[in-house]
């Protein structure tokens, strides 16, 4: 019993630790200008006064709170982090199903796995600026394709990894038992076994979508102004007048934990069902 | 209805060969069970039929007709995997339908053999179940139902029985025997368990080592044993198989265990002339536990041995005996009372032993009906 309460007072313990920040920037959000730092006073956990002048600077550029209007709202950055993150999972995991589905059943080299981890070999700086200065080269700086495309390629081996061993493990008994009933291979690919790796697949792209909707460095090196994702943007609120806009970025970090929140329950179906991979003696 | 022939099949694995060069003709709505160890090449040899593994060298002829490069999915084999392969994303009654559909087959068909098969197979209590929720019985007839449900007329079985219980085993394979006779196929069934060929086939291909060693009927497989290997795998406890001198004394030949005159066996007048045929000065000796006989005074022809060890194994009595340089196996009744330490005097039935060649294996014969 004893052993119960103190396992329950531990879990509570670091639970507590890992939510602090998280239940900072939520209280942050909701507090006034005046409130932000200990300049005006006492700091206190929750917001005295509760208002949501924070969400109406960030997407309106005006606040009763400021005296000066943000140039930029938040809406051109959300949409090219949707638009980008979005665009990059699918290429990562659309490409990284294909290849690893054709190592797998293939016999074909598996070194291809291990090329494809270089990009992760080195530091993430050591391969982004010779990436920029292609991407410069050939005039994708600043697009969103350009940035669409980088992402699906750092994810890639990712996708690859993951669902690699997916269908390392799905036997290829199914698909023959397909074939052999008169399925072509293709057929035999899509009745059966994407069905079959679909949770497998959800739970990819939710991964690499959140790799690519968290990224910084970036998108911080190859956009200017047009493409710049939240995370950039959200460096970049500052004005002369205040200084550092900690309320809008709290308000600007909550928001951007809601899509993929939404994301996850909306897959969660195919999360929990869990890999109940081919019906098998095993 | 379709006969199976394969003619120099041979499957390399890079430097691996896993089918060296197999000759087998399986007749139209046969049932044969290719029978072996485990990694001796019988799996690998029915991918090869069902056109899952391509051939390395040689060609498969099914009704006399060139497959060797037709792709699977026209060969029209039914295949029951090992492990079922069930499409567990779908329901019993959509893994029963997947054959018929890809074929195009007429709704109100469909659902007419969907309906017998699962009638069949004692399944159609669960027929809208989830695929995943069956049990590991209900998977094998689910499996064996989605293959045969296309009324395939070869139909090719991995081990399907393997994973059963023992009861329930039972009871497939009679359903397997009923099926095949009902749908007048061609049946070829891969397994290690010599019982479930014995019982099942018309014919029984024993491979080892990827090597076809005898391909012939329960019968001959356990009486007349093409070679060592064959008399040592088939039958449990296993042939006897005894290092013997050939000698000749007095005008009859003798077969000296392990060299010794004391254990002596007089050949009989077929076996004598097997070995005189041959030549050789040394052979092996094979006789079936089953094929001995004790009794309690020295008697013509008859062995002295000591008992070492008594197994009693169901309704019979398996009897280890030694004469101080070799041992071998029988079994009796379990009737017969012998105790560890006792000595025995023991014949052996010479009308059904056998002399092999010890360095090839094969066994001695000197006709064609020998």
């Amino acid at each position: 019993m004893t052993g119960l309460i103190l396992r329950t007072l531990a879990v509570a313990f670091f639970a507590a630790l890992a939510l602090l920040p998280i239940s900072w920037m939520a209280s942050m959000a909701f507090k006034p200008a005046a409130e932000w730092t200990s300049a005006a006073g006492t700091l206190t956990f929750l917001p005295k006064d509760p208002t949501l002048n924070n969400f109406r600077y960030v997407f309106t550029g005006n606040s009763p709170d400021q005296m000066v209007g943000l140039d930029r709202t938040v809406w051109r950055p959300l949409y090219a982090s949707l638009l980008t993150a979005i665009s990059g999972t699918l290429i990562a995991v659309i490409c990284g199903t294909a290849a690893a589905y054709a190592v797998s059943r293939q016999r074909i080299h598996e070194s291809i796995g291990l090329s494809l981890l270089q990009l992760r070999i080195f530091p993430p700086l050591a391969v982004m600026i010779p990436v920029m200065i292609m991407w410069s080269f050939l005039g994708m700086i600043d697009t969103w394709w350009g940035l669409a495309l980088i992402y699906g390629i750092v994810t890639l081996p990712f996708s690859y990894w993951l669902m690699k061993a997916y269908f390392d493990e799905l036997p290829r008994e199914i698909e023959e038992a397909a074939i052999v009933e008169g399925c072509t291979p293709f057929e035999a690919f899509r009745q059966i076994t994407l069905p079959i790796v679909a949770s497998a697949v959800a739970s990819t792209a939710l991964f690499i979508f959140i790799l690519n909707w968290s990224d910084y460095l970036i998108a911080l090196l190859l956009t200017r102004k047009e493409w710049t994702t939240i995370p950039v943007y959200m460096n970049a609120l500052a004005t002369a007048a205040s200084g550092q806009l900690y309320g809008a970025k709290a308000a600007l970090g909550l928001l951007a934990a809601v899509p993929p929140i939404i994301l996850g329950i909306s897959i969660q179906r195919f999360l929990v069902r869990g890999l109940t991979f081919g019906a098998l003696k095993q | 209805m379709a006969s199976v022939t394969l003619e120099g099949t041979s499957k390399k694995f890079g430097d691996f060969i896993a089918v060296r060069n197999m000759n087998l003709a399986i007749k139209d709505a046969e049932f044969v069970a290719i029978l072996g160890p485990s990694g001796c090449g019988k799996s690998t040899t029915m991918n090869m039929i069902a056109g899952i593994e391509d051939v390395s060298a040689g060609t498969i002829r099914f009704d006399g007709t060139d497959v060797t490069n037709v792709p699977m999915k026209k060969r029209g084999v039914g295949f029951v995997f090992q492990n079922y392969a069930i499409f567990t994303h779908l329901s019993v009654r959509k893994n029963l339908a997947f054959g018929l559909e890809v074929r195009g087959e007429e709704q109100a068909e469909i659902d007419r053999r969907v309906g017998e098969m699962a009638e069949f197979m004692e399944l159609s209590h669960r027929i809208d179940a989830p695929s995943v929720s069956l049990s590991v019985n209900e998977l094998q007839k689910l499996a064996i139902g989605r293959s045969a449900i296309v009324e395939p007329s070869i139909f090719l079985l991995d081990e399907p029985l393997s994973n059963l219980d023992s009861a329930f085993r039972e009871r497939m394979r009679s359903d397997l025997r009923q099926l095949q006779r009902s749908l007048n196929q061609t049946m070829i069934y891969v397994t290690h368990d010599q019982i479930e060929a014995m019982g099942l086939a018309d014919r029984i291909a024993v491979m080892d080592h990827a090597t076809l060693q005898q391909f012939d009927t329960p019968e001959n497989i356990y009486s007349r044993p093409e070679n060592t290997f064959v008399a040592g795998f088939i039958g449990a406890p296993s042939m006897n198989l005894v290092r013997v001198r050939i000698a000749e004394r007095g005008g009859a030949m003798f077969a000296d265990l392990a060299g010794r005159e004391a254990d002596a066996v007089a050949l009989d007048e077929r076996l004598a002339r097997q070995a005189r045929a041959s030549g050789a000065a040394a052979l092996t000796f094979g006789f079936r536990p089953e094929h001995l006989r004790i009794s309690d005074q020295p008697g013509n022809g008859s062995l002295a041995a000591q008992v070492v060890l008594v197994e009693l194994v169901g309704r019979r009595k398996h009897v280890h005996f030694s004469t101080g340089q070799t041992g071998f196996v029988g079994s009796f009744d379990r009737g017969v009372s012998l105790r560890p330490g006792e000595a025995a005097h023991v014949s052996i039935d010479l009308r059904k032993s056998h002399l092999f060649d010890p360095e090839t294996g094969l066994r001695l014969r000197l006709g064609e009906e020998d």
